[in-house]
Formats: C-alpha cells, sequence, structure tokens
C-alpha cells in the first residue's frame, strides 16, 4: 500500500519536472521581448491589454472553481482509496496544490508578460486552471473528509442512497470548507495577478513615472482584494484539520 | 415460522485479514437476536454485512450466501439503500442530523419519497410514542435536539431508525454511551419493539445480552462459537470458550 | 425499574402459587378419600401427579433461567432460592398425597376400623397446615410461617400417641397387622405433609426476614 504511493508519487514528480523542462526548452528559443517592449501596431497599452485579458478570467476562475469541486466530489465518493485512478491522480492534486503562489506568480510572468503578445487566451486559461483545481480539489476533499462518517452511516442506515446523502449531508456539512478552500484559491490567483501585473508596471514605466502610487494605483486593490479574502477563507473554516 | 435472515458459510475479508470464518446462522423473525463476544471478534462486521453497510469499505469482501427473506442480498436487483432501509441500524454513540428533533425523524420518511404532511407527522409522532420519547419532546418538536441527554438522543435514533419502517432494527452495541440509569429504559423499549420488528443486537456486556436476548450468539476471533437460545447458552453452554465466556474467564 | 425481571417474577409466583393450589387439593381430595372410601377419587389423586412432576420441572428450569439471565440480588434473589426449595417441597408434598390416596385404596379391603384416634381433626389441623403455609407465602408472612412450627409439635405428639397407641391395639388383635402398618404409614404421611408445611413456612420466613430458622429451636 505504502509502497504503490511512493511510486506513484515519485512518478508524479518526475513527470511533472519532465513536463516543466520541455516547456521552458520550447520556449527558451522563442524572442524574449526586452524591457521597452515596442507594441508596434498595438495602439493599447500592454498593461491595460493584460488587464483587460485578466478580467475576462473571470467567469473562467469560476467555471473552474465549480468544476474542481465536482471533481473533488466524484474522487472522495465514488473513488476508494485504492481505486488506482485515484492513486494516479491523487499525487498530482498534492503537489501541485503545495507549490507556492509565487513560482506560479514568477511562471505566469514568464509566460504572460515576456510573451505578452505571443500568450493567448489560452495560455492564462490554462495558468489559471493550474493553478485553481488542485489547492480547489484538494481543500474541497479534505472538507469532505471532514465529514464525520458516523453522520454518512447514520444517513445510509436510515435508507439514504448516495446522492441523498451527499446532497442533505455532506453538502451542507462541509459548504464553509470549501467556501474556505474557494476564498483562499482566489486569493492565490489574485496574488499572481498582483504580481503580473506589478513586473509588467515596472518594465513598462519610465523611472521618472515609477512612483509608489502609480504601482498602488495598479496592484493595490489587487492585494487588498487578496488580503480579505485570506482573512474570509481563515475566518469561515470550521476546521483546521 | 421461516428464518428471516439465513446465513451460509459467511466469510468476510477486509483487505487480506479475514474476519470471519464460516458462518452459518438463521434469524427467527420477531425475536431479539444477540452477538456476544469480547472486542474485535467480528461482532460489528457480522451486522454490518446484514446491511450492506460494508460494502462502503472499499477493501471489503465476502463468500458465502445471505438470505433476507428467502432472496439473495447481495444480488444487484437489490439496492443497497433499499436493503439498509429495510435492515435499519442504531449506533453506538448517538448520531443526529443537525437538524430539528422532529426533521431528524421525518428524514427518514421524506427520503422514502413521502412528501405528505399529514403521514409524516404521523410516523413522526408514532415513533417517539414507541420509544417513549414522546412526553419528553412533545412540546420541543422544532428545536435542536442537543439539549436532550444522551440516552434520550439515543432514542431519537431509534425512533429515526422505526421511521425508515424497518422490517430488521439493528443496534451496534447502544449502551455502550449510556449511563446505569438509561440502561433499563433502553431495555424496555427493546422488549417492546420486539413485537414489531426482527431486532438483532451486538453487545459486549453478557449480562445485558443474557437480560433482553431471546436467542443469543457467541462470537470469538471471528468464529460462531455457538447460537442458540439465551437460556440454553447461559445456562448449559455446549462450548468451554462458550463457558469461559459467559461465566466471565474469557474477555 | 428491571420491568422485565418483574414481570417475569410474577410469572413465577404465579405458577409457584399454582402448583400449591393444586397440591394443596390433592391433600384434600386425598384426605376425603381415605374418611369417604372413595376408591375414584383416590385414584384421581394418584393421576394427578405426573402433572405436577412437570409443573416442578417446569418451575425449576424457569427459576434457572431467571437466575442466568437477570442474575438477580437481594430480595429477588431471596425470592429465586426460595421458590426452588418451595417448589421441591411442593411437590414432596404431592408424592406424599400421593402416597396417602394408595393407602386409602389398601384400606379400603379392610373393613373400617374403630377411629382409635380422632382421624378427621388431625387431618384438618395437617389441611389448615398447608392451607397456611401457602398463605404467608401469597402476604408474604413471616409470623404467619413461624408459627407454623409450634404448630407442627402438636402434630408431632399426636403421631407418637397414635403409633404407641396402635402398637397396643396390634398386640391385641395380630390378625389386623397389614390394616395396621397401612394406617402407621398413613399417620407417618401425614406427620410428613405437616413438616413440609414446617418447610415451606421456613422458606417464607427466609424470604421476609432473610434469617435461615431451620436448624434452630423452636422454643
Amino acid at each position: 500500500m505504502d509502497k504503490s504511493k511512493l511510486l506513484y508519487n515519485s512518478i508524479a514528480v518526475l513527470i511533472l519536472l519532465i513536463v516543466l523542462s520541455i516547456y521552458l526548452i520550447l520556449t527558451f528559443k522563442t524572442p524574449v521581448a526586452d524591457s521597452s517592449l515596442s507594441f508596434g501596431s498595438m495602439k493599447v497599452e500592454p498593461i491595460t491589454l493584460l488587464k483587460v485579458r485578466l478580467f475576462w478570467m473571470i467567469p473562467i476562475l469560476f467555471i473552474t472553481v465549480i468544476l474542481s469541486i465536482v471533481f473533488a466530489f466524484i474522487i472522495e465518493e465514488w473513488l476508494s482509496p485504492t481505486n488506482i485512478i485515484r492513486q494516479i491522480i491523487e499525487p498530482y492534486i498534492v503537489i501541485l496544490s503545495g507549490i507556492p503562489s509565487m513560482i506560479y506568480g514568477l511562471l505566469a510572468v514568464y509566460h504572460v508578460v515576456f510573451n505578452l503578445i505571443s500568450s493567448s487566451y489560452t495560455s492564462l486559461t490554462l495558468i489559471l486552471i493550474l493553478l485553481v483545481i488542485p489547492t480547489t480539489t484538494l481543500s474541497t476533499q479534505t472538507a469532505i473528509r471532514n465529514v464525520d462518517t458516523s453522520i454518512r452511516n447514520a444517513a445510509y442506515a436510515v435508507g439514504g442512497t448516495k446522492w441523498q446523502v451527499i446532497f442533505d449531508h455532506v453538502l451542507p456539512l462541509s459548504a464553509l470548507d470549501i467556501l474556505s478552500g474557494v476564498c483562499y484559491t482566489i486569493s492565490r490567483v489574485l496574488t499572481v495577478t498582483a504580481v503580473c501585473i506589478l513586473v509588467l508596471n515596472l518594465l513598462t514605466s519610465d523611472f521618472s513615472t515609477l512612483t509608489v502610487i502609480n504601482i498602488v494605483n495598479n496592484v493595490g486593490i489587487i492585494l487588498l482584494l487578496v488580503l480579505i479574502f485570506s482573512i474570509i477563507a481563515s475566518l469561515i473554516k470550521k476546521n483546521t484539520g | 415460522m421461516a428464518p428471516i435472515i439465513e446465513v451460509q458459510n459467511l466469510n468476510v475479508w477486509f483487505g487480506k485479514s479475514r474476519i470471519l470464518k464460516n458462518l452459518s446462522f438463521d434469524i427467527e423473525p420477531k425475536q431479539v437476536t444477540a452477538f456476544i463476544g469480547p472486542s474485535n471478534c467480528g461482532k460489528t462486521t457480522v451486522i454490518r454485512s446484514l446491511n450492506r453497510l460494508n460494502d462502503l469499505q472499499a477493501d471489503y469482501r465476502h463468500t458465502g450466501e445471505i438470505l433476507f427473506n428467502g432472496k439473495e442480498l447481495y444480488s444487484n436487483k437489490n439496492r443497497a439503500s433499499e436493503i439498509a432501509r429495510k435492515i435499519s441500524m442504531v449506533f453506538e454513540k448517538p448520531i443526529l442530523f443537525k437538524k430539528s428533533i422532529y426533521e431528524n425523524v421525518a428524514y427518514s420518511v421524506r427520503i422514502r419519497g413521502r412528501r405528505q404532511m399529514s403521514l409524516i407527522n404521523n410516523i413522526v409522532d408514532e415513533c417517539l410514542m414507541k420509544v417513549q420519547l414522546w412526553n419528553d419532546v412533545k412540546d420541543k418538536l422544532h428545536t435542536d435536539p442537543n439539549f436532550l441527554s444522551i440516552g434520550q438522543q439515543q432514542q431519537l435514533c431509534i425512533a429515526r431508525a422505526l421511521a425508515a419502517d424497518p422490517e430488521i432494527l439493528i443496534f451496534d452495541e447502544p449502551c455502550a454511551q449510556l449511563d446505569a440509569t438509561e440502561t433499563p429504559k433502553f431495555e424496555s423499549i427493546l422488549q417492546s419493539l420486539k413485537q414489531q420488528v426482527t431486532i438483532i443486537f451486538v453487545t459486549n456486556k453478557r449480562r445485558q445480552a443474557a437480560r433482553v436476548s431471546d436467542v443469543a450468539g457467541f462470537l470469538y476471533n471471528g468464529e460462531l462459537v455457538e447460537i442458540g437460545k439465551t437460556e440454553q447458552i447461559f445456562t448449559t453452554p455446549t462450548d468451554t470458550r462458550t463457558e469461559n465466556y459467559v461465566t466471565g474467564r474469557l474477555g | 425499574m428491571q420491568n422485565h425481571l418483574d414481570t417475569e417474577l410474577k410469572s413465577l409466583q404465579y405458577q409457584l402459587l399454582n402448583m400449591g393450589g393444586i397440591a394443596e387439593n390433592m391433600l384434600q381430595d386425598a384426605i376425603q378419600s381415605i374418611l369417604d372410601r372413595d376408591e375414584s377419587l383416590a385414584h384421581r389423586v394418584i393421576a394427578l401427579d405426573d402433572s405436577v412432576d412437570k409443573l416442578e420441572n417446569e418451575i425449576e428450569a424457569k427459576c434457572i433461567n431467571i437466575i442466568a439471565r437477570y442474575q438477580p440480588v437481594a430480595f429477588e434473589l431471596r425470592f429465586l432460592t426460595m421458590s426452588l426449595r418451595v417448589n421441591q417441597n411442593l411437590e414432596r408434598l404431592a408424592d406424599k398425597c400421593v402416597s396417602i390416596a394408595r393407602r386409602s385404596v389398601e384400606l379400603l379391603e379392610y373393613p373400617p376400623i374403630e377411629p382409635f384416634v380422632d382421624l378427621p381433626s388431625v387431618c384438618l389441623l395437617i389441611q389448615e397446615m398447608v392451607k397456611d403455609s401457602l398463605d404467608s407465602l401469597v402476604h408474604r408472612d413471616a409470623g404467619l410461617a413461624e408459627q407454623l412450627r409450634q404448630r407442627d409439635n402438636k402434630v408431632d405428639e399426636i403421631y407418637e400417641k397414635t403409633v404407641s397407641e396402635l402398637c397396643v391395639i396390634l398386640s391385641r388383635h395380630p390378625e389386623n397387622i397389614q390394616a395396621g402398618i397401612s394406617i402407621l404409614l398413613l399417620f407417618r404421611h401425614l406427620e410428613r405433609v405437616g413438616d413440609i408445611a414446617v418447610n415451606i413456612g421456613e422458606e417464607v420466613y427466609y424470604l421476609v426476614k432473610g434469617e435461615v430458622i431451620r436448624h434452630s429451636n423452636t422454643d
């Protein structure tokens, strides 16, 4: 049991490392935009462009969160801990959600800022998904697991079906924890966004206009949101386990 | 009367460990059957095999035959939830949903798809009366059940199980959490329920099994050492292990 | 609040008293068969023996079951041990009644003997003792139970007097020896019935007071 877990974990680490290096090798050759960033035909300011694109990420964020909650329920309720699919999937979730958001920030900066023109909505979406799904899934899984098994048993024992047990008991009892996980994820996403905007801001501004006010103007509100969401997340979390 | 449950050569494994070894027994309707034995002898596994609650365990596996009313219990025709309703269960700790007293009992009716308020009201009242809780809670039906004592909470759990309209009611060490004054009340409830449902209960208090049951089975290390009339088990057991257990020399 | 044990004990007491009632009726019939020289009555008593034996077994099994299942203590334990012993005594009482009925059948072969003692009054004394012993059980009356021992002394006196008188009569009329032995046995049985009543009384005393007076002196 433990041996196979170790095996799946190491496979996951290997695969992730391979994927990361392939990505870096592939993107390394593309011309990196220099700090002056001449946009030629584009009449929009790069920072506005980024902001618009990020704004359009909000519905995607919403959908991704819902999907990962559903995903977590499928894993917890329908796949037993010994299920091979679950054993293969789980290490990725754990590893990806364990990576600090700063790393994702760097990845985003590398991908989005330096390749801003070439980066489409697709690549932004990919990073968002990479950022949201593991953390939300993991926190939702923990929330579901924290629901007392005896409650489940009691509901089954009076003749509840799986769906009834999930909707009548598991979901209401874990709702706050799930929400807390979602808030935490959102604050992570916002941190990455702030990092992106800050870097782009530093790169595109003249040193004369680079003032505290300018930076605050661009990322202040996002940092405030990060703070608010993480406070909410820790406040509504029921169990620390 | 034909036995309501027939078990033939039941073997149960969890992963690689074999919990039950070749169990064969019948359970007669409208009687109290008690399984006694030291802890970790497989008592709980037996009863959880009977209402398919073990299905929830991932590495559960069994061989042998369990017939419920003459039909195979584990066949695909039976939905596990339907079996769990007909063979309802009350657990060691009183487990209440985070709802009002009324809603706790009504839940078992609602999940059966019955929605008429009058029907639900009737069933709730009737079940609370059957477990002798009606007088204590009739004015507080819509309050949170947390103010009830442990014993009363357990009574509420029995009422909830009854509201599912079971044919068999299973108790898993129902008195482990109760104090001495609440146990006799529980036992009298058990006796009064005997007329309507078949009762199977598991206990490691041999004296309680002796008082309450009609048939007693002694489990030891996953084997059903002996099963028979309670009088016989407690006066003239045929196996020395049973003798040692009922006299208190074992476990 | 041991409801179930209470009902079990009540039904046990009911069974015990039922058996007591049967035994009392048997005694009544056996005595009547002697006094009236009624053979059919005697045979009826003899026929009842089996059913009483069955009852005894039933009650004994019930007592053992109750002890095994409820492990009673204090009054309930005393009640059960008393029930076991009273049960045994009642069965013996029924046996004595059968023996009396047999003597009564034997005596029919001989002409009625001149009553040298007041047989009806002795019988009445014995019957009352049995009745009182059962009453003391019903009412849990230790006083009545204790009193039985004094009354038994009187029965013993009469018995001894009868034996000596019988010796005198038989030495004068040795041809009546067979009838004489039957009469002797009859009195012996009656005296034993008295003892059984006393035993029951002692058990009731134990039930109520918790003291064993079986081997203490009556004085």
